[in-house]
């Protein structure tokens, strides 16, 4: 069985070294906090976030199709491998619109597709920017009014300082809950769906611990020129979104959050970014993603059956 | 307030405010100076000595407190500003030190017409950097009361230009030759960059407190 889980460990580590860079890329990559407290603190409620409130997407996911351990295996596979070529080629890429259309390509090969989950997801993916932006905005308005209350330079930035760690903390939850599904949510009906929440968890977790830092570096810097305190808005815009769907159980992608967010935050800061190239980004990325990971998964399907003669 | 601050910040306040006074130190011995001008060579000479000495302590500090700065107090962004703060201040010593070396070095006359006026002068840009000084104290505890002392320092500013348009119209006037007018007039714009300098940084710590402004 372990066999059949390593593709979910590789692709939980791979979105950890991704995704933790959209909680705490700008607080690391400017020293608000040290990559060290930032990763224990994000694998530790990645974990946590996984295990309390993981359930409901990996339910989500399992329901997409029937899958054995070996198609489910598959899938995550050929997301895995999606992921890897996108971001080799320098495509941008989610982990939740891979997996969903690895899944949806066994579903289409073995016959019976949920087709009202995978609307119901693909309407959450354009959700998600839209809800990143709507967030980052109102924390925004509504936190400006306490912070701009604070007299004192010092006092400033140590509120900023910790409001980035609880805010890194809740994105991490949030990250965890949501995410968790991408990784092993096919397997729950093999290996339950608490044990897939703790394997998916622990695997994002590791990904986060080992291998993050370049990331981190690269994405904080990225989108936009953002004072701290925006900084850390935009994160919490970005949290409550992902921690939304994860409470309805939408495994959506944290990189088109944190991008609304940023926008959102940015907007209600006064800056009118709309940057029609991170719209394209976007866009193309809801179509390129299931499309090559569906692509991929057939490919590997294909093989296994007619080179192996495999039956899955 | 005061407990909320970490050691490291702590400590760089402490020298910041140090240098803050060590600034106005250099200020004060050239005020003395200028108030002695009708005294002997030796006097003059000995303050201006004083003068410079002022500024090289003043210098000193802020090279600790700078190299104090990069061991990780405040978060980086703030570091930079704090940075540009000192450096702005320490200027307004180096005008001080100019100022006393224009007087020594060209072993200056100062005919006793004007010698009231150069008082007045030096004594309002010292209220000038008294009022910016109290307004990057202001900046660690109190935004608005900085705000009302970078105010106060656009004023005194304002007040000290006046002083110095006024002196140099009574240069002219004088019955001298046009090259110690010339001379005068070079002495009054130096003692008033004082208080013009000290007039900029408090525009930079505007900005500073702006910037914090979300």
């Amino acid at each position: 069985m372990f066999f059949y889980l390593l593709p979910a460990v590789f692709f939980g580590w791979s979105l950890g070294a991704n995704d933790a860079a959209n909680i705490f890329g700008t607080a690391v990559s400017n020293r608000i906090v040290k990559y060290r407290i930032a990763t224990i603190i994000s694998a530790i409620f990645i974990l946590v976030g996984a295990l309390l409130g993981g359930a409901k997407g990996i339910e989500t996911i399992s329901n997409v199709t029937a899958q054995s351990l070996m198609s489910g295996s598959i899938s995550v596979l050929s997301a895995a491998i999606t992921m890897t070529i996108m971001t080799y080629i320098g495509v941008p890429v989610s982990s939740s619109q891979a997996i969903v259309g690895s899944i949806m390509a066994v579903g289409l090969i073995e016959g019976g597709v949920n087709w009202s989950i995978i609307s119901k997801l693909v309407l959450a993916w354009v959700g998600t920017p839209i809800g990143g932006a709507i967030f980052g905005y109102l924390s925004y308005k509504i936190l400006a009014i306490p912070f701009n209350k604070i007299k004192s330079i010092y006092m400033k930035e140590r509120v900023v300082q910790i409001a980035t760690l609880i805010i890194g903390a809740y994105g991490s939850y949030s990250l965890g809950a949501n995410n968790v599904a991408n990784i092993t949510g096919v397997f729950a009906n093999s290996i339950g769906v608490e044990m897939a929440a703790l394997v998916g968890g622990l695997a994002i977790s590791f990904g986060v611990l080992t291998y993050s830092y370049k990331v981190m570096m690269t994405v904080g810097t990225q989108i936009m020129e953002l004072d701290y305190f925006s900084a850390a808005i935009a994160v919490l815009g970005e949290s409550i979104t992902v921690w939304i769907y994860a409470l309805l159980g939408i495994p959506v992608s944290t990189s088109q959050a944190i991008v609304g967010a940023v926008i959102g935050a940015g907007y209600a800061r006064g800056s009118r970014l709309t940057n029609k190239k991170i719209l394209l980004k976007i866009l193309s990325a809801w179509v390129n993603t299931p499309i090559s990971a569906g692509l991929i998964t057939a490919l590997i399907y294909f093989i296994f059956r007619v080179v192996f003669k495999i039956n899955i | 307030m005061g407990l909320f601050f970490g050691k490291k910040e702590k400590k760089i306040i402490e020298l910041f405010d140090k240098h803050l006074d060590a600034v106005d130190n250099t200020i004060e011995t050239l005020a003395e100076l200028i108030r002695n001008l009708d005294k002997d060579v030796q006097k003059v000479r000995e303050l201006s000595e004083q003068v410079r000495n002022a500024e090289t302590e003043a210098d000193r500090i802020r090279r600790q407190a700078e190299l104090e700065m990069y061991s990780g107090a405040f978060l980086p962004n703030f570091r930079g500003d704090l940075l540009g703060t000192i450096e702005a201040m320490d200027r307004i010593a180096n005008k001080a030190e100019t100022v006393a070396d224009e007087i020594e070095l060209q072993s200056l006359k100062v005919p006793e017409e004007i010698l009231e006026d150069l008082e007045e002068l030096i004594e309002k840009s010292q209220v000038t950097y008294k009022a910016v000084k109290e307004a990057a104290k202001e900046m660690f505890e109190d935004f608005e009361k900085a705000n009302e002392m970078i105010l106060k320092t656009e004023n005194y500013e304002h007040e000290t230009d006046i002083i110095e348009r006024n002196t140099i119209r009574k240069i002219f006037s004088l019955n001298i030759h046009l090259a110690e007018k010339i001379q005068l007039k070079k002495l009054v714009h130096r003692i008033a960059d004082i208080s013009d300098t000290s007039e900029d940084v408090s525009d930079r710590i505007q900005i500073i407190i702006y910037k914090r402004k979300v």
